[in-house]
């Protein structure tokens, strides 16, 4: 059904969070599950390298947020 | 009971009572109609869709069974992190669209969409009977972790079977006053209370063992296996990953919020701000883990928060907080107990029982529906046991297994009727043989992976009797592609 054109500003924003879903869901698990050391904001590493994480989505969000998610002034979820 | 416990009490009713104030004025504002009702008039404005989305989507599961996965299992319930943003980018692909389908065609409950879309009322009623079935164990968990910290409060005075008795009361007042509105209204107060509680607790215990680093030195020594990932673990976080977001998103609760939204703008900022919120969750990483030093043998791990809290916080600290988990599992459930009775009243007494009935009858069935399913609930409640995450788990991974006919509507011009049917029917069938007998669970998916597995299965078949069964008629498919022209051309 989707017939959407996406601009590039709107894959990379895609890119960008699927690199972070990716980063959070694969690597952290199967390579360094069990790492304890080094400490990340005194965290151990799991937990601090997750809020790594969730700071560059955070951040990615809300630029996608701010740019329509990639729309053109006055497109991608103004009130019609 | 000593003079803490009552003032427990009072301060958890204090609690309770200002949102049924908030639920005695919506029910003026309120129209006897089903639409009113059931979606609020479609005019939901944003701060509301917000913070209901966000109180609805932190459950007890969240605010409870998430210190009992840190205190039992360390880091693995620290997927969460992802899973809240993974919710909110649902909430903005999936959700934008069925908003826009629902206010075309005057949707109210999710059969109305699968009904329309594939054109086949059999497929409606089997999401709508998938749908009931799956979101009763999710409300019997907020019932079993709201009567927890009335038991815990009370100082073990009032037994569990009458603290979520007084609990379930409470949620019938507010949902059978005023509907959606009222739903909407209290989860703002609920949402907020929820943030700060979260956070500011979990901060407080841990500094009561000098700081965060400190406290995990210390299970360093004395539990150091919490401090990482179990062996295998890496299926459960993944897992739980994909299941929590996706079922919650598809529990019936979250489509009524979807139908609900005024503006479409909303959608575009959902992703962020509940990502945004997803840091609340280090309050309970840090109680969940403060525990593990402070008291090592609580027998049931749920009770973590308030026996830790009203251990070693101060009083009022710690009525406080229990009231904002108060607030957590009371918000889902009137959501929950509130969207159940709309799928039972239009889906099935409008439909087969008695379609003549007038707007103002069809609300008292759906009031009258909120007391049967809330009796029945309180029932499970007293004879199912778990863990609060665990129960959460299976039914998510049922509802969960609606996305699949869902995005198959939404982006699959190949969809067909049998395979969204023979699809659901699959992992529903799959789901409940590794719940009930867990020795079949295969391979890696042994590992916390039962409800994955299922849901892959139920792609599988999804894809492969689409592409082999009749296709849906042409009239159906032009009057669709015609909205979704529509909906590309309005740039939402």
């Amino acid at each position: 059904m989707s017939k959407h054109k996406m601009t590039g500003k709107t894959k990379l924003i895609w890119i960008l969070l699927l690199i972070g879903f990716a980063a959070m869901e694969f690597p952290g698990v199967f390579f360094f599950h069990d790492k304890v050391d080094p400490y990340i904001f005194g965290f151990p590493f799991i937990y601090g390298y997750i809020l790594c994480w969730w700071a560059y989505m955070c951040i990615i969000l809300f630029y996608a947020y701010r740019t329509r998610w990639g729309h053109p002034e006055g497109e991608g979820g103004d009130d019609k | 009971m000593t003079g803490s416990n009552i003032g427990a009490l009072v301060i958890i009713g204090l609690f309770m009572l200002i949102p049924l104030a908030m639920g005695a004025i919506a029910g003026r504002k309120s129209i006897p109609t089903t639409e009113d009702f059931f979606v609020q008039g479609r005019g939901m404005g944003s701060v509301a869709v917000f913070f209901t989305v966000a109180a609805t989507w932190w459950s007890a599961f969240a605010f409870m069974g998430s210190n009992a996965y840190f205190y039992l299992k360390g880091p693995l319930y620290w997927t969460a992190i992802a899973w809240n943003i993974f919710f909110g980018i649902l909430y903005f692909v999936v959700g934008k669209r069925v908003w826009f389908l629902g206010k075309t065609n005057n949707y109210i409950t999710p059969k109305d969409f699968f009904k329309h879309q594939y054109g086949s009322e059999a497929l409606g009623n089997i999401i709508a009977i998938i749908m009931l079935l799956f979101t009763l164990p999710y409300l019997q968990i907020q019932l079993t972790g709201g009567a927890y910290l009335i038991e815990v409060a009370s100082g073990g005075i009032i037994n569990f079977k009458l603290a979520a008795l007084m609990f379930y009361l409470v949620i019938i007042i507010y949902v059978w006053s005023g509907g959606l509105r009222a739903v909407a209204w209290t989860d703002i107060f609920y949402g907020i209370l929820l943030f700060f509680g979260m956070i500011y607790g979990g901060m407080y215990i841990a500094n009561l063992l000098g700081g965060t680093t400190e406290m995990f030195e210390q299970i360093r020594v004395l539990k150091p296996e919490n401090l990482a990932l179990q062996e295998n673990a890496w299926m459960a976080w993944l897992a739980m990953f994909i299941i929590t977001p996706v079922g919650s998103f598809m529990g019936p609760q979250l489509w009524t919020r979807m139908y609900a939204v005024k503006s479409a703008r909303l959608f575009n900022l959902m992703p962020f701000l509940l990502g945004l919120a997803a840091i609340a969750y280090i309050g309970s990483m840090l109680v969940g883990n403060s525990a593990v030093v402070l008291e090592p043998g609580i027998e049931q791990a749920d009770k973590v928060l308030p026996v830790i809290l009203y251990k070693y916080a101060p009083f009022i600290l710690a009525s406080f907080i229990i009231a904002c988990g108060a607030a957590a599992a009371m918000s889902t459930a009137n959501s929950q107990i509130h969207s159940m009775s709309a799928v039972y009243t239009v889906d099935f007494h409008k439909a087969y029982i008695n379609p003549n009935l007038s707007e103002r009858k069809l609300v008292w069935v759906g009031r009258w529906c909120i007391l049967v399913l809330s009796a029945i609930a309180y029932v499970m409640a007293l004879y199912v046991p778990g863990l609060l995450v665990n129960i959460g788990l299976v039914a998510l991974a049922g509802t969960a297994q609606v996305i699949v006919p869902t995005v198959g509507a939404l982006f699959w011009k190949k969809s067909t009727v049998a395979g969204a049917i023979s699809g659901v029917l699959v992992g529903v069938i799959l789901l409940c043989l590794f719940t009930f007998v867990p020795g079949t669970v295969p391979g890696p998916f042994a590992f916390g992976g039962g409800g994955l597995l299922s849901l892959l299965c139920n792609i599988v078949v999804f894809i492969v009797i689409s592409n082999v069964t009749k296709p849906r008629s042409k009239e159906l498919m032009d009057e669709l592609e015609k909205q979704y022209d529509d909906f590309y051309a309005k740039k939402y």
